[in-house]
């Protein structure tokens, strides 16, 4: 059977056409395969760093933190360090954090701005850039639970209680500004109101010169932030207790 | 290993490309032929095969060039095969075709597509059994196997058929 099949299926084929110009264009054919692989690959190639980065770009934003840009300041000139060891430091929450509604627009009235910087329960601290996002110092505040009456501290004399002015919202607070060291200057308000003590401080950068050495607040400003109402309610219950922040008058 | 395999070497050189697809282009096409039953379609399956074959020779992934090419051309017969009926197509610019040869070619198409491609593949290119397993992705046993029952059942068809036009042509 085997030859009489190869015989059979000669006669099959009789009516073959020619085959003209088919070596050419099978090559021609196998050039048009090879431009479209090619292509493919190109295209492939292409999707496939798209989705590379679209899925960094994705996980970036979904895992990092955000992160304001980079200081322009060498970290050895940074801010002084204030902050007591055992101050708790949980991440920033934007939800948590009016107090920064507060402060923030103050800070902005002279052309700069705060950053979301560390806190704490009862206290914050934001790191200030100028318009050119050079650090200008921070800004501190805290609130305390005071039992009675405040003794508003007097620095030349410790056993001695500041007469404090008072506001019409019955708000005390005294100011305290010191500005004699060109280098680090510092206002700082303490206001008391219903068992709660607040201190804002806004202090320069140290010793890197007299113009970044002034805070991002005057004196006056401290004073107004510290006396704000919604300042005390943007707190609510919190205190800062035993993890508070050092100020440069400390509330007592 | 298929009895041009010695040409494999060598087909990185465009030149003995082109003498190979000159050489396998009218026996493929004959046994694309036989596979899909129209020339036309025929010609199309065996350039695209060769096309294929001298990309991907280029490319230098072409172990066997001929194992290659008529396992490429018995898929394309078979996915085309699963599209459409079969219909015999003779050439528009051929001669006639005797009625016995277009008993034959509907016998062979009455196979399993698989037997029909191990018979073309065995009893016309005659490649031997380890090829054709190669070039249908099958051990020798099952070729020998769809071999056997191709021959038996061919047989049994054109025994039929033969009767048929006996009788047809008596009466």
């Amino acid at each position: 059977m085997n030859v009489r099949l190869s015989e059979l299926l000669e006669p099959v084929l009789a009516g073959e056409p020619p085959l003209a110009d088919e070596v050419d264009a099978v090559f021609r054919r196998a050039d048009r395969l090879h431009r479209r692989r090619t292509r493919m690959l190109l295209a492939s190639g292409a999707v496939a760093v798209a989705a590379v980065v679209a899925a960094g770009f994705v996980l970036t934003s979904a895992l990092l933190p955000r992160r304001e840009p980079a200081d322009r300041v060498a970290p050895s000139m940074a801010a002084p360090p204030i902050i007591t060891a055992s101050a708790p430091t949980p991440s920033p929450s934007p939800t948590r954090d009016s107090v920064r509604a507060v402060v923030g627009p103050a800070v902005g009235e002279r052309g700069m701005h705060v950053l979301a910087g560390e806190l704490g329960d009862g206290w914050r601290e934001y790191p200030v850039r100028d318009a050119d996002g050079i650090r200008r110092g921070i800004v501190r505040v805290a609130i305390y639970r005071v039992e009675g009456d405040l003794c508003f501290p007097v620095l030349a004399a410790p056993s001695r209680c500041a007469r404090a002015e008072r506001t019409s919202s019955g708000i005390d607070y005294v100011r305290y500004d010191d500005e004699h060291d060109p280098d680090r200057q510092v206002h700082q308000t303490i206001a008391h109101r219903d068992g709660r003590a607040l201190a804002v401080m806004a202090a320069g950068e140290r010793d890197i010169g007299a113009k970044r050495g002034k805070p991002a607040l005057t004196g006056k400003q401290v004073e107004r932030v510290a006396t704000d109402e919604r300042l005390f309610d943007a707190f609510a219950a919190e205190h800062c207790g035993d993890g508070c922040p050092d100020f440069a008058v400390p509330v007592p | 290993m298929s009895r041009h395999a010695e040409l494999t070497d060598e087909l990185t050189d465009e030149e003995a490309l082109r003498e190979l697809v000159a050489a396998r282009l009218p026996q493929m096409r004959r046994s694309a032929f036989l596979m899909c039953g129209d020339w036309e379609q025929a010609t199309e399956l065996t350039r695209a095969c060769l096309a294929r074959v001298v990309a991907d020779t280029r490319r230098g992934v072409v172990a066997d060039p001929d194992v290659y090419a008529y396992a490429q051309l018995m898929e394309a017969c078979r996915r085309r095969n699963r599209r459409r009926e079969h219909v015999f197509v003779a050439s528009a610019t051929g001669g006639g075709v005797a009625a016995e040869s277009i008993l034959v070619l509907d016998a062979l198409h009455k196979l399993a597509p698989r037997c029909r491609a191990v018979l073309v593949l065995r009893h016309w290119d005659g490649f031997d059994t380890d090829a054709t397993g190669a070039m249908l992705d099958l051990d020798d046993e099952r070729v020998e196997a769809y071999e056997r029952a191709g021959m038996a059942a061919l047989e049994k068809l054109l025994i039929e058929s033969e009767q048929g036009l006996q009788a047809w042509t008596a009466g």
